[in-house]
């Protein structure tokens, strides 16, 4: 019997997928720039990622199907592993930011070499995986996670001017190409689309049933990325407050943690850091199970956390080797947040590859009877297909022409 | 089956296999189809495996596929299939059939480790 307080899944998807090191790379960096304008890009980006995610949560639901079995068989085998082959691309950088974020927290907290960190952080994160039961994994990294709030509280806490915030949740452009820049990077890291291979793949982990969680699927969708759109405007909150008046651009993770210190003094420290090793930790489990979700999906392997490593073990084995490539590529010394930009620009390119076949399944009512999407869903689904043909082809030019960012 | 008749290429095509255990066990990576031009045709056997998918790639590309993973090809009879839902099912195990060979190749390795049946 499931409760109605089930939403273990939404909250680490969004958690670890919405509020991940991307994200808090650059609402951080929004709110120092540009204060509040940036807000509308946080709210047009889980207004999106709600949709897809429910979409993707009803279609693994109903048809056992999550995003890479989809992917395959409505865009066809060559289109298919295009779209396998970027996202993996993007999924092990990820991983390399986030498990490299992991050591960077830890080395910031309690002030110990990050090198050195960077093996032990791999094989935390690989026990961690190997031993505990995907349900556990859900509630120890999603729940911890939720120590961010202390982000909201630390933000509420600076009384910022509440006409100002709402003039930023209204959509506006700009000619600067800086700000063009954050707004793509913001709908993408919203968006990065392995937040809907781990959560539709969740939802078969978990063995959610029709008709039943349906009614689940709805409510994790919407209250974790909720929560996780309400956690990134608080970063922009702050970073507009704290960091805008005095000019400075943060660009190392510590500076976010920083943030809560500067509003709420140690305690704000010590609960936003242990959100965002958490979150940041949890990113990397999802990422590290995405991207073994996806190739065992494209290819019809044996899956999933919930048989035991030696009854998916080509899955097993990815993961591993997933884990692998990302510690070589961050013990190349190469700052993660830099690694981060990339990934959520590049993961721009997967994004229609990934997005439109979970669209057209989800309005079929072949496969989905009747749970086929309704008129709302699908016209919601089809306006985010154009806003994120706009933001693939309008990514890599702004991050040439920005230097990524920094003007 | 939902219904009379379906879209090989729409419906049958990548389709995943599910054996009789509920396992995975691979996808449609081909169709094999028979009967003479001018008389019916009808769908003998699915094929799957790296020897079928490979040949949907690019030519240049075949031969990193193959030695990426290797070149078994497996055929399903058409009499071995109970179902097509919204996957296929099959009426046998997947080992009786030849499927997922890797995948017990790979379990003989994950077993050396400690706590791999957990």
């Amino acid at each position: 019997m499931k409760g109605y307080l089930q939403i273990a899944l939404g909250i680490l998807a969004a958690i670890g997928g919405f509020v991940d090191i991307g994200d808090i790379v650059f609402a951080t960096g929004a709110g120092a720039l540009f204060g509040y304008q940036l807000i509308w890009a946080v709210v047009l980006s889980v207004i999106g990622i709600v949709t897809f995610s429910e979409m993707s949560g009803r279609v693994a639901i109903v048809t056992q199907r999550p995003v890479f079995s989809v992917v395959r068989q409505r865009m066809g085998f060559g289109l298919g592993l295009v779209t396998l082959i970027g996202s993996e691309i993007v999924n092990v950088l990820t991983l390399a930011a986030e498990a490299g974020g992991v050591a960077l927290v830890i080395s910031l907290l309690f002030n110990v070499s990050y090198p050195a960190l960077l093996a032990p952080a791999f094989l935390i994160l690989a026990l961690v995986i190997w031993i505990t039961p995907f349900e556990w994994i859900e509630k120890i990294f999603g729940y911890m996670g939720l120590c961010l709030v202390a982000y909201l509280v630390a933000a509420i806490h600076l009384h910022p001017d509440l006409g100002n915030v709402g003039a930023g949740v209204v959509p506006h452009l700009h000619t600067s190409a800086t700000y063009l820049y954050f707004v793509v990077g913001l709908v993408a890291a919203g968006l990065m689309p392995y937040e809907v291979y781990f959560y539709s793949s969740g939802a078969v982990e978990e063995r959610w049933k029709p008709p039943g969680d349906l009614r689940l699927n709805r409510i994790n969708a919407t209250l974790g990325f909720g929560l996780g759109g309400i956690l990134s405007i608080s970063l922009i909150v702050l970073a507009a407050e704290v960091f805008h008046p005095i000019g400075v651009q943060p660009a190392f993770l510590g500076t976010a943690m920083l943030g809560a210190q500067a509003s709420l003094g140690t305690a704000g420290l010590v609960f936003a850091s242990i959100g965002i090793l958490f979150a940041v930790g949890g990113a990397a489990i999802d990422t590290c199970f995405a991207g073994a979700y996806s190739l065992a999906q494209f290819l019809g392997w044996e899956w999933g956390k919930y048989r035991h490593p030696r009854g998916a073990a080509r899955f097993t084995i990815t993961w591993m080797v997933l884990l692998g490539l990302a510690l070589v590529i961050i013990s190349t010394g190469v700052d993660p947040v830099i690694i981060t930009e990339y990934a959520v620009i590049g993961s721009v390119v997967a994004l229609p590859l990934s997005y439109l076949p979970i669209l057209l399944v989800a309005s079929d009512p072949t496969y989905m009877g009747k749970h086929v999407n309704g008129r709302i869903s699908t016209a919601l689904g089809w306006v985010y297909m154009a806003i994120i043909a706009v933001v693939a082809v309008a990514a890599l030019p702004l991050l040439i022409i920005t230097n990524a960012g920094t003007g | 089956m939902r219904e009379d008749t379906f879209a090989l290429a729409y419906r049958l095509l990548d389709a995943d296999l599910i054996d009789s255990d509920g396992r995975r066990c691979g996808r449609v990576d081909d169709i094999e189809i028979e009967g003479e031009p001018g008389s019916p045709a009808h769908v003998a056997a699915v094929l799957s495996g790296p020897a079928a998918f490979s040949r949907r790639i690019p030519r240049s590309l075949r031969p990193a596929a193959s030695r990426l993973f290797g070149k078994v090809l497996v055929r399903v009879p058409w009499d071995a299939v109970d179902d097509l839902d919204t996957v296929l099912h099959l009426k046998r195990p997947g080992e009786e059939l030849g499927l997922a060979s890797g995948e017990a190749a790979a379990a003989r390795l994950i077993e050396r480790l400690p706590g791999s049946e957990k």
